[in-house]
């Protein structure tokens, strides 16, 4: 009964994998397609450029905070707010912008599809019944540099990117921020997985000579 | 690995064959078979009992201790 059930739910699990991949591939693909006609169309034309950036407020005062009492409080910014700015703009040659969006949405794209490539995977070996390999704790290690450079690496870019958008943009009544770094809990999901690989290294290690233990 | 299972040499001397010794010993022929081509990495003494016991020999006779010539 318990392996039925087990059974069960790697096969909805499987299937949830295979879904994940196939939008990811699809849906992926056409915005790359889009990403990649975007610098060819609409040239000479006054467009709507909207793009996300972080931004400080410096100036609270439209902000008020008060107390249970009644009393009016003070209120600041301490982290940057994600805004989304929409600008008129002439677009009169392809833009930087746009061709720097190429590689960052093929990146995304790359590291999603390993992503979830590895996971695939290593759910398939569990179905059939051989999940303790070399090769599943080698994509457990896989998993883990996919996450750190997809999140990390992608973070940052994206944060390069926003801060690029800005360029030439005056803002009033707040500034422009950008945040690089690395996230904690990224990394201690990277240690996690890490640790795991070696369990699995090891209980390879340990499947193989129970297997030749004659 | 230093230690050499010598188990094709007694059973040719007693003229036994991998499928009898098997069912006589009461393991599968896949594992004698690995057993007697050196790839096992350890064996049970229950196994190495059994071995002596119907191959009229000693541990000794089945597994040696041989330096490898590179060392």
């Amino acid at each position: 009964m318990e392996t039925q059930v087990t059974a069960r739910s790697l096969k909805i699990l499987l299937l949830f994998l295979n879904l994940s991949w196939w939008t990811t591939l699809i849906g992926g693909g056409l915005l790359l397609l889009i990403v990649i006609v975007i610098p060819f169309t609409d040239r000479d034309a006054t467009v709507e450029r909207s793009f996300r950036a972080e931004v400080n407020l410096k100036d609270t005062s439209a902000f008020q905070v008060k107390s249970t009492s009644g009393e009016a409080g003070s209120i600041e910014f301490k982290e940057p707010i994600l805004a989304k700015i929409t600008l008129p703009e002439t677009r009169r040659t392809q833009s930087t912008e746009d061709w720097i969006l190429i590689p960052i949405v093929a990146f995304a794209l790359g590291i999603s599809l390993w992503f979830i490539h590895l996971l695939r995977q290593i759910c398939r070996s569990v179905r059939d019944g051989e999940p303790f390999t070399l090769i599943n704790a080698k994509r457990i290690r896989l998993l883990a540099l996919a996450l750190f450079l997809g999140t990390v690496l992608g973070d940052n870019l994206q944060s390069l990117f926003r801060m690029f958008a800005a360029r030439g943009v005056q803002p009033d009544g707040f500034t422009f921020s950008a945040s690089f770094g690395i996230g904690g809990e990224i990394l201690f999901l990277v240690l996690i997985l890490m640790v795991l690989s070696e369990v699995f290294r090891l209980g390879a290690r340990m499947q193989e000579d129970q297997k030749l233990t004659i | 690995m230093p230690i050499k299972v010598k188990l094709d040499r007694v059973m040719l001397d007693q003229a036994v064959s991998l499928t009898e010794l098997a069912d006589r010993i009461g393991i599968t022929l896949a594992n004698l078979s690995i057993l007697k081509t050196g790839k096992a990495k350890a064996i049970r003494f229950s196994t190495l009992e059994a071995l002596c016991q119907e191959l009229n020999c000693q541990p000794g006779d089945l597994i040696v201790f041989e330096e490898n010539e590179q060392e």
